[in-house]
Parts: C-alpha cells; sequence; structure tokens
C-alpha cells in the first residue's frame, strides 16, 4: 500500500478557498475570481503531476488510521484522470468566468464554484461510500445554488426541479448505503468490494437497485435524468458547463465505482450476486437514455436545451460503454466520458458567448455566425464534430473504442450498438444542421462580434485539446487503459492497493 | 520523410495555410492549387509497392498502421490528384463559396483512402472525406437547398459508415488484426467453410460504398447534393469522389465466391446482384436525367448513372470486366469533369441552373460550348473520344458472359444518355438567346486554358487509350487475372476484336469536315431572335406564356415523361424521408415526456425505481 498524504490538497484547498473567498472579498470583488483561477491552477497542475510522475495509485491516509478503520483518499489511475479533467475544465471555466459571471456578488458565485469542484473532486478521490454521500451533498447543494444563480427567473425553476429529483436520488443512495452498511458493518469501499459475497443476496439486490436509482440522477440517465433539461436550459452558460463537463462526470464515476468495482466480479462481463445482473440494468438504462436524449434533441429549438438534450444522451453512451463489463469497455467509457466532458463544456462557453453578445438562444439565430465570428464558428464545429465522433477531433477514438467493446462482447450487444449507433445519426443530423445554419446562412445582421480573451483562451485551449486528442489518442489512451483494469480487475486493481491484507470472498 | 507520407501531410499544411488566409479568395484558390501541383510532384516519388508503417497507442495496445501502394492505388492517385490540379486551376477565377482548405482535408483523405493498408486508417479517411465533404456542400449557392442536400449526403453517408464500423469490428474479432490484407486473405480461408458469413460482412461494407458512390438503391442524395454543393467543388464531387466506392469494391471483389455459392451463367450469385445493382443503376440515373431542367440535377444523374456501367463492369470481376470497369471509371473522371467545369461556367455567367433559361450560348462561349460538346459526345460514348472505348469494352465483357438482359439494359441506358446529353446540349447552348444574355462573355483566360486541356485530354486519351490501358493492364494482373493483350497506344483490344482509334479519327474528321461542306453550302440560314416568335398571332401574355415557356427546350421530353410518370410513383427517395419524418415524429412524441413539470419527474424517478424492485424482485 502506498501512501502520499501531501494529496489530501487536492480536496482541501478548494474547499478552504472555498470558504475564505467572503474574505478575499472584503478586499476586492475581482480578487475571489482570481483565486478560484489559482486554486483550480494549482489542482489542474498537482493532479498532473500525480500523472505525470506515475505516483498513482496512492492512499492517502487521515490520522494514521489505515483503511478499512480509518477514512482514506484512494487515487488510482481512473481517479487521477478524473481529477485532472475536473481541475481542467473547472480551470477552463474559471477563466471564462472573469469575464462572463458579472450578476450581483460575484463572491457568492466564486465561493459555490469552488465548492462545486472542491466537492467533484473529493467525490471521484475518496474511498468511503459515506463519504461519497457527503460530497455528493456538497456538489449538489453548491449545484442548486450555482442552477439558480444569474438575472433570468426560469434559473429558480430549473434548480428547484434539480433540487427536488437530486434530493430523491440521495435518499436512494442513502438507503442503499445504509441496507450495505447493515449487512456489512463497514463503509469502506475496498472491504466492501472484498466482502460483497458475504451478503444476504436478495438485500444485496435491492441495495444496488437503490444505489443505481440513486445514482442514475447525476449520472443523468433516464428516467431520472427530468432536472436535465430545465437546469441547463435556465442555469448561465458557465455553469451549464460547469453541470454538463464536471458534474456529470463525478455522477458517473460515483454509480460506475459502485457497479464494478463495489459489485462486479473479477473476469467476468456481469456485476451480480443476487440473480438481477446490474451491468444490464445499466445497459438497458443507458440504451434508453441514448435514444430518448438524441430523440428529444432533434426536435429542440433552443440551442442550450438541445445541448442539454444532447448531453444526456452522451451520458447514455459512456453508461453503455461501462457497462459492457470489458476491460475494453471501460476503456472506451473513460476515453468518452473525458472527450464529451471537453467538448460539451465548451459548447456551452461557444453558446455563452454568442448569446452575450446579442445572438438569441433559438437554433435559427445563430444563421450566419461565421460571418459574425468565424472564431466561434469554427470552434463550435470543432466541439460538435468530436461529440459526433468524426476524425481528427478526439470523439472519433472514443467512439471507435466503443463500437469495438461492443462487437467484441457480442450477443445482445450487437443490438445495443445498432441502436446507438443509429442515435448517433440522429445526432449528426441536429449538430450538422446547427453547423450549416452557422457556416451557410445569410446573418440576419452584421454587426461583428470580437470575442474577448478571456473566454476565448479556454475556448481556444479546449479546441486545441479536442484535435490534440483527436491525432493523439494516446494522451488519454494510455491512462485510459490504466483506469479500464482498475475497474475491470477490481481484487488487483483497487481493493488490493487500498488494504493488502484482505482476501476476497 | 516518406513521400507516402508526404502525400497526407502536404495537403494537411496547405489546408492549414488556406484556412489562415481564407479571407482572400484568390490566396487561398492559389495555395490549393500550390497544394495540389506540390503534392502531384511527391506522387511522382511513389512507386508501386512502397511501405511505411507506424504505430498507433489505441486500445490498450500498439496497433500497427500503415500505408502501402498497390498498382490500383498509384492509379486511382494520379488520375485524382491530377483531376484535382486541373479544377484548382479552374477555380481560381471560379466565385463560388467553396473553401480550399476544405477542399485541401479531402484530398488528404482522398489519398489516405486509397493509401491505407489497416481498416483505422481506412476507416478514419473515409469519415475525414465524409464531413469535410458534407461542410463543403453547406455553402451552396441555395442556402435552404444546400443545407438539405448537404444533411441528405450526411445521413446516408454517416449511416453507412457506421454499417462499415461494424463491419471492421466483426473483422477484427476475428482475426485480431486491422490490416486490410490479412482480413482479406482470412476471409478467403473462411470461403470453404462460411461462405454466407463473409458475405454478410462483405455486404456491411458494400453498403458504405454503394452510398458514396450512389448506386441503387441509395443514389437519392445524390442530386440534392450535386445539384446544391458549390459549383466550384461539383467536378471535384462527382469525378473524384464517387469513385471511392469504386476503388472499395474493388478492395473485396478479388474474394473469389464462385466456388462456393450458387452461380448464373457462371458468376457468382453475389458478384450477379452486384451487376444488376449497376444495371438498375444504370438505368434509374439515365432515365430520370433526361427529365430534368435543372442542368446540375441532369447531370447529377447521369454521373451516378455512369456509376452503375463500373459497377456492373468490375462486377464481372473477369479481366475485359475489370479494365472495361477501370477504363470508365478514368473515362467518366475526365468527361465528367468537362462536363461539370463547363457547366458551372455557364452557371456562373448566366446566373441560373435552370436549362429552359438558358439556350443559344453557343454564340457567347464558343470554347465552353466546344469542350461541353466533346464532353458529352464523349459521355455519349461517340468515337473517338474517350468514352466510347471504355463503354464498347463493358458492352463485350457483358455480352462475353451471356448476359443479355442486363446488356440490354445497360444499351437502354445509353440510349437515354443520349437523350438527356442532347437536351442538356440543346437548350443550354442551341437554339435562340435571350436578350438577358447579350452582354454574356466567355470564360476567363484561366477557364479558357482549362478547358483547352480538358478538350485536348478528351481527343489525347480517346485516340490514344493505351496510355490508360497500360496501368490498367498492371492493375488487372495484380489482382492475379490475366491481362488484355496490348498492341500500341492507339489500339483497343476487346474480347471480340480491337479497334484502331487512330483510323476512326480520321474517319470522324473526314465525315465531319464533309458534313460541315454540305451545312456551308446547301443550307440557307436565318437568324431568328427569341421575340420573333412562333404563336400565330396571339398575344403571348393573354395564354400566360413567360419568354422561359417558348424556349423550345421546355417541357423536352414532355410526351415521354408523361410515358414514365406511373413508374416514378414508387419512390426511393420517398422511402427513406418518410423514415425521417417518422424519426422526427417519435422524437417529437419522445420530447413529451420532459414537460418540465417537476411532479413529473418525482413521478418517473419513483416510478423508475419501483419499476427496477419489481423487476429485481422477479429475478430474484
Amino acid at each position: 500500500m502506498k501512501t502520499y498524504n501531501l494529496a489530501a490538497l487536492l480536496v482541501g484547498v478548494p474547499l478552504i478557498m472555498a470558504f475564505s473567498i467572503p474574505l478575499f472579498g472584503f478586499i476586492s470583488k475581482q480578487l475571489a475570481k482570481w483565486i478560484t483561477v489559482l486554486t483550480l491552477g494549482f489542482e489542474f497542475f498537482f493532479g498532473l503531476y500525480i500523472f505525470l510522475w506515475h505516483i498513482y495509485p496512492f492512499n492517502v491516509i487521515m490520522g494514521n488510521w489505515i483503511p478499512p478503520f480509518g477514512e482514506n483518499l484512494y487515487i488510482g489511475p481512473f481517479a487521477t484522470v478524473l481529477i485532472i479533467l475536473i481541475s481542467f475544465v473547472g480551470l477552463m471555466i474559471s477563466i471564462y468566468s472573469l469575464w462572463s459571471a458579472n450578476y450581483g456578488d460575484i463572491s457568492h458565485f466564486t465561493l459555490l464554484f469552488l465548492m462545486f469542484v472542491g466537492g467533484s473532486i473529493g467525490l471521484v478521490s475518496t474511498g468511503d461510500i459515506f463519504n461519497i454521500f457527503i460530497f455528493m451533498e456538497i456538489t449538489s447543494i453548491s449545484s442548486f445554488a450555482l442552477a439558480a444563480y444569474g438575472p433570468e427567473r426560469r434559473a429558480l425553476g430549473g434548480a428547484f426541479k434539480y433540487l427536488v429529483i437530486s434530493s430523491i436520488g440521495s435518499t436512494f443512495y442513502l438507503f442503499g448505503v445504509i441496507l450495505i452498511y447493515t449487512q456489512l458493518g463497514t463503509l469502506n469501499i475496498a472491504e466492501i468490494a472484498a466482502r460483497i459475497s458475504q451478503t444476504t443476496s436478495g438485500l444485496l439486490t435491492f441495495a444496488g437497485i437503490l444505489l443505481v436509482a440513486g445514482l442514475a440522477v447525476e449520472a443523468e440517465l433516464f428516467p431520472f435524468n427530468g432536472w436535465v433539461p430545465d437546469t441547463y436550459t435556465g442555469a448561465i452558460n458557465p455553469v451549464s458547463a460547469t453541470l454538463s463537463g464536471i458534474g456529470s462526470v463525478g455522477g458517473v464515476y460515483v454509480l460506475i465505482r459502485i457497479i464494478m468495482t463495489v459489485f462486479g466480479k473479477d473476469g467476468t462481463f456481469v456485476s451480480t450476486y443476487g440473480n438481477l445482473d446490474l451491468m444490464t440494468l445499466i445497459a438497458i438504462l443507458g440504451t434508453a437514455t441514448v435514444v430518448i436524449g438524441e430523440l428529444a434533441a432533434l426536435v429542440q429549438k433552443n440551442i442550450k436545451k438541445m445541448l442539454a438534450y444532447s448531453s444526456m444522451a452522451q451520458m447514455g453512451l459512456v453508461a453503455v460503454a461501462f457497462s459492457i463489463g470489458s476491460k475494453l469497455g471501460a476503456y472506451a467509457g473513460v476515453f468518452q466520458l473525458v472527450n464529451h466532458s471537453i467538448a460539451k463544456a465548451m459548447l456551452f462557453l461557444i453558446v455563452g458567448v454568442a448569446i452575450s453578445f446579442g445572438i438569441g438562444e433559438k437554433i435559427e439565430d445563430v444563421k450566419g455566425l461565421w460571418y459574425k465570428s468565424p472564431f466561434l464558428t469554427v470552434t463550435f464545429t470543432i466541439g460538435a464534430l468530436s461529440l459526433l465522433g468524426l476524425p481528427l477531433f478526439g470523439g472519433f477514438w472514443s467512439k471507435f473504442a466503443l463500437v469495438d467493446a461492443s462487437i467484441q462482447r457480442g450477443g445482445w450487444y450487437d443490438f445495443v450498438i445498432a441502436i446507438v449507433l443509429f442515435a448517433s445519426v440522429v445526432e449528426a443530423f441536429y449538430y450538422l444542421k446547427i453547423v450549416g445554419y452557422m457556416f451557410a446562412s445569410k446573418p440576419t445582421s452584421t454587426a461583428k462580434i470580437k470575442t474577448p480573451i478571456s473566454p476565448a483562451v479556454p475556448i481556444v485551449v479546449l479546441s486545441i485539446l479536442i484535435i490534440a486528442i483527436g491525432v493523439f489518442p494516446q494522451i488519454v489512451g494510455g491512462i485510459s487503459w490504466n483506469a479500464a483494469y482498475e475497474l475491470t480487475n477490481k481484487m488487483g486493481g483497487y481493493v488490493l492497493n487500498v488494504i493488502p491484507t484482505i482476501i476476497g470472498h | 520523410m516518406s513521400p507516402l507520407v508526404a502525400l497526407l501531410i502536404v495537403p494537411i499544411t496547405g489546408s492549414a495555410v488556406a484556412a489562415i488566409i481564407q479571407k482572400y479568395r484568390i490566396a487561398e484558390r492559389l495555395v490549393a492549387f500550390l497544394t495540389f501541383s506540390i503534392t502531384f510532384l511527391f506522387l511522382l516519388a511513389i512507386k508501386s509497392g512502397d511501405l511505411f508503417t507506424w504505430n498507433l497507442g489505441f486500445l490498450g495496445k500498439n496497433v500497427e498502421m500503415g500505408l502501402q501502394i498497390t498498382p490500383l492505388s498509384l492509379f486511382m492517385l494520379y488520375i485524382t490528384i491530377a483531376f484535382g490540379i486541373v479544377l484548382t486551376f479552374y477555380n481560381l477565377s471560379e466565385k463560388s463559396k467553396m473553401k480550399s482548405f476544405l477542399l485541401l482535408l479531402t484530398m488528404a483523405a482522398s489519398n489516405w483512402i486509397f493509401m491505407s493498408n489497416d481498416m483505422i486508417s481506412f476507416f478514419f479517411a473515409w469519415e475525414l472525406m465524409s464531413w469535410t465533404s458534407i461542410l463543403m456542400i453547406f455553402g451552396g449557392r441555395r442556402e435552404e437547398e444546400a443545407r438539405h442536400g448537404a444533411l441528405y449526403y450526411a445521413m446516408m453517408s454517416i449511416g453507412g459508415s457506421y454499417s462499415m464500423l461494424i463491419g471492421i469490428f466483426l473483422l477484427y474479432n476475428l482475426t485480431g488484426t486491422f490490416s486490410i490484407q490479412s482480413n482479406i486473405s482470412y476471409l478467403m480461408s473462411l470461403l470453404a467453410t462460411n461462405p454466407w458469413w463473409v458475405l454478410g460482412i462483405v455486404s456491411l461494407f458494400f453498403a458504405a460504398f454503394m452510398v458514396k458512390s450512389g448506386i441503387f438503391p441509395f443514389h437519392t442524395w445524390v442530386p440534392y447534393t450535386y445539384g446544391e454543393a458549390p459549383d466550384g467543388f461539383v467536378p471535384y464531387l462527382s469525378s473524384v469522389m464517387s469513385k471511392y466506392g469504386v476503388y472499395g469494391f474493388l478492395i473485396f471483389l478479388p474474394l473469389t465466391l464462385g466456388a462456393h455459392v450458387p452461380s448464373v451463367l457462371g458468376l457468382a450469385w453475389p458478384n450477379y446482384v452486384l451487376l444488376w445493382f449497376g444495371s438498375v443503376t444504370a438505368v434509374v440515373g439515365s432515365v430520370l436525367a433526361f427529365m430534368q431542367d435543372d442542368v446540375k440535377k441532369l447531370f447529377a444523374y447521369s454521373s451516378f448513372g455512369n456509376l452503375g456501367f463500373i459497377l456492373a463492369a468490375i462486377a464481372l470481376f473477369t479481366p475485359i470486366g475489370l479494365t472495361a470497369g477501370l477504363f470508365h471509371a478514368f473515362n467518366h473522371l475526365l468527361f465528367n469533369g468537362a462536363i461539370f467545369i463547363t457547366v458551372i461556367a455557364v452557371i456562373s455567367k448566366v446566373g441560373t441552373t435552370r436549362m429552359s433559361e438558358m439556350g443559344g450560348l453557343w454564340q457567347k462561349m464558343p470554347l465552353t460550348f466546344l469542350t461541353f460538346f466533346i464532353g458529352i459526345a464523349a459521355a455519349a460514348g461517340i468515337p473517338p473520344f474517350a468514352g466510347f472505348g471504355s463503354k464498347w469494352m463493358i458492352f463485350q465483357a457483358m455480352i462475353s458472359h451471356g448476359l443479355i438482359f442486363a446488356t440490354v439494359l445497360l444499351f437502354f441506358a445509353s440510349i437515354a444518355s443520349f437523350l438527356y446529353l442532347m437536351r442538356a446540349f440543346h437548350a443550354i447552348f442551341l437554339g435562340q438567346l435571350s436578350h438577358r444574355y447579350d452582354n454574356v462573355k466567355e470564360v476567363s483566360s484561366i477557364g479558357k486554358i482549362t478547358e483547352g486541356f480538358l478538350l485536348a485530354a478528351l481527343v489525347f486519351f480517346g485516340i490514344f487509350p493505351g496510355f490508360v490501358l497500360d496501368p490498367i493492364n498492371s492493375i488487372v494482373s495484380s489482382f492475379g487475372l490475366k491481362p488484355l493483350p496490348t498492341s500500341g497506344y492507339e489500339y483497343i483490344n476487346g474480347f471480340f476484336s480491337s479497334v484502331n482509334m487512330v483510323s476512326i479519327f480520321v474517319v470522324v474528321i473526314v465525315a465531319f469536315i464533309f458534313g460541315f461542306l454540305l451545312f456551308a453550302v446547301v443550307a440557307k440560314h436565318k437568324k431568328v431572335s427569341q421575340d420573333d416568335n412562333y404563336t400565330a398571332g396571339q398575344i403571348p401574355q393573354d395564354w400566360n406564356l413567360t419568354p422561359e415557356m417558348y424556349q423550345f427546350s421546355y417541357d423536352f421530353y414532355e410526351p415521354m415523361d408523361k410515358e414514365i410518370a406511373p413508374f416514378l410513383k414508387v419512390k426511393i427517395d420517398g422511402f427513406f424521408k418518410g423514415f425521417g419524418q417518422s424519426v422526427d415524429y417519435i422524437g417529437r412524441a419522445i420530447k413529451e415526456i420532459f414537460t418540465g413539470n417537476v411532479q413529473m419527474y418525482t413521478y418517473l424517478t419513483i416510478g423508475g425505481l419501483i419499476v427496477f424492485i419489481i423487476a429485481g424482485w422477479v429475478v430474484w
């Protein structure tokens, strides 16, 4: 068991900074924004350091209480890639917010934002099933407030819906945790994972169902995703980007961690200790989400709502990839998660810039954007094509891997992938329609848009990253493969790294 | 740097440069022209058998990727890049919304398709080519229609690609390698035991190729797309991009299915079916073409009709069939390029694509007229121009196999092609000149050079087909077939006989001079202006007649249209459109789930949990 306690800063720093932001706010409101950028920059480079110097996998042990007795953070490859992703997307959004977030007291926004990102990083790194609940609540509560932030009344409606559904989901999750705790008397993920077969199988099935249902709310899976369209549409654009690029990542992470590490069985595609295969459940939910999300996005007239539905559909795609259960499937899932997070956050930011320059939210309103701002048009196209899985852009490789994994699994996954690919054609239609509006149509007005430097930087960086991944898939591919190993070999990849002495049952 | 890599790097670099300076039309077009020319110089350094491999860290291992040059890919590279040079040279003076950086990316993808030795890069290049061309088509002349055309193309094309993607992975999971060569040889070994399984995988690939080449029943997107694409891009689309499908077919056709599945007339039935797809495409394309009034749409139908000829010929996979198909592919590239370039020259001058609004333009644009004339003569298969030899060989190939019905169909298509070519010829260039076009001028000198070059090429390759047949023969022998005998550059050796094109050329010239003399000496000419009409004293306005309506090519084939109309009620196009509409309808229904009412969402959430619990209970 490797330990590296300094990494506790990853969770500690953003939370501490978040709560001290009101103090900085006394000095200057602008300082609060820069504090956010600096904090997330620190997170990102710390994450990069862990990744590039191959420090992972390691544990952070609190107060010398060795797991399973104490609470620990476990930072394996999966957590590493997600920490980098979350802090990177967060950093980009915080740079963007230097320009965009100007409603009311800005220190409120930055406080909540830092809390959200810090909570998400805690969520992906904690090794304790109840701490997951705590971090989930931190992120949820800060994101309710974030979603309600801004000048528009509909933001309140969206935030309220999110609040209601998310609370129901948290309750489900908590019930599931309680059921497991009554059976095993431990909350440590590694110990639960090793001893999962000692439980009553009927009760475990019930616990699994509750956990999946609760987590599917955050992971945006149908039918638990009713909140998505209204919340995304109502929130200001940096918040929509945050929810889509960071919030959903955390949600999917927990879902996958529970399904694959806690309930998983080494060397099989299934994860079941009752008779209900939770992987099948996820596959059905994922496929339904993809189809419903894409078809609903097809008929949207509001561009933000369309992005919201597309976001939902992409999370379904990620869920389908993980539910395949093979190493290749997990690889595709991690890869797709990264690609989606980058691209969708970028699209929301671009739409945010366009809207703030007086372009409406209707899809027809982006007509002729090329004549007003080639920069926004080209970057939007890059993001959209990456989501469609077209070459030169990151999404190509993850969709490629997803199809590979599904065909390799075979059986009824042939049908799943056929449905998913059909939904992808639908997705191609509405994204290309928007791209066509942007490029080909005559603009209604000729006012040029000159993107300010602060939103331009994150958009440029994100689009360069998309192309970089598209040309060199190794950038994400290597660590995704390690993460896939961690997920599909729960004893070797996770449990023994946390508690080396434990014997799997 | 290997010249093989240069064929990818140079266009991509050129594309980046063109993208940066895309505001300056002349400069970006110049970059496109220079890039095509430099790529061609690198191409000269490439010979058959060249190989380049690298490793890609993907799917958790090092996947070997490769570029390889076969005689077929070399042939395809030469003709497509050479045509690209001609087109980009013409485009220097062309003013449509064609973006050179997209064209150059398409060229990179095109080179990659022809060179790729593994299925990852093949698919990568295939998709790259798809999206660049889709984005290009958005820039068409008419905004709404162009978007419709581009999206139609996108849906078909991406659908086809996904079918190919599934095929790729079915193969990969059987063989564990992405190499095209190994997968083909694996399929060969599988033939003896599981021919149907092989057939299934190959059909997944063929669907993508049929979409790209516009083969029946996936031809419906072609008129919308070719008809609306930016003028400067249409020649590339129809001459070069339709050949990717042909190349794809030729990757898989060496699978000799004959010994393992039932055969018809000595032809394995999958080949037989493919041949019929080709023949039907030829007929459908030609018949629909002569009903068009939009000149770009007319030649769009004509273009995929010719692809039908090519497919029918290569489906035979005999030496003469293969030679004929490839020869026709080359000729189609040439004459279709010439036709489309002259057509877009005319469109850019008169500002309309409707033929009934044109007429008499030969007086204003004589060189364009001449090039177009030779182009359609070649397309109709009139000796001694390029196009005659290949059609002649296709018929020989069909007859030598005893495929009488298919031959009759192709003959019918060929005659129908006379009809539409005649219509276009008459409507655009002959007849009376409308006063609107009094100020129309001949194309610029760049256009003249291009047209002169194409004219010369059409005649040259017509008279000396040997220059094309030689490389084709080496392709045929690389497929393990015995090439046709060669005897000098001016001969075409068919299955039954051989033709000396030079003597035919002399005969045609003599006949032409004789006819011209008769025309000059005997006939008395009177120039009739368009207003000097033949309405027998009636005032045209009283009858709701507009000048277009007494343009004599208006409703040119009206009686024939009426005869054919009942057969056109069955519309493949309608099927795809109806499918799209039902998807849209389902989308609207699904949207209703998300009512925006939080109570509804709560019911959904709780309901979902209850369903899960019931499911868990049932299986537990």
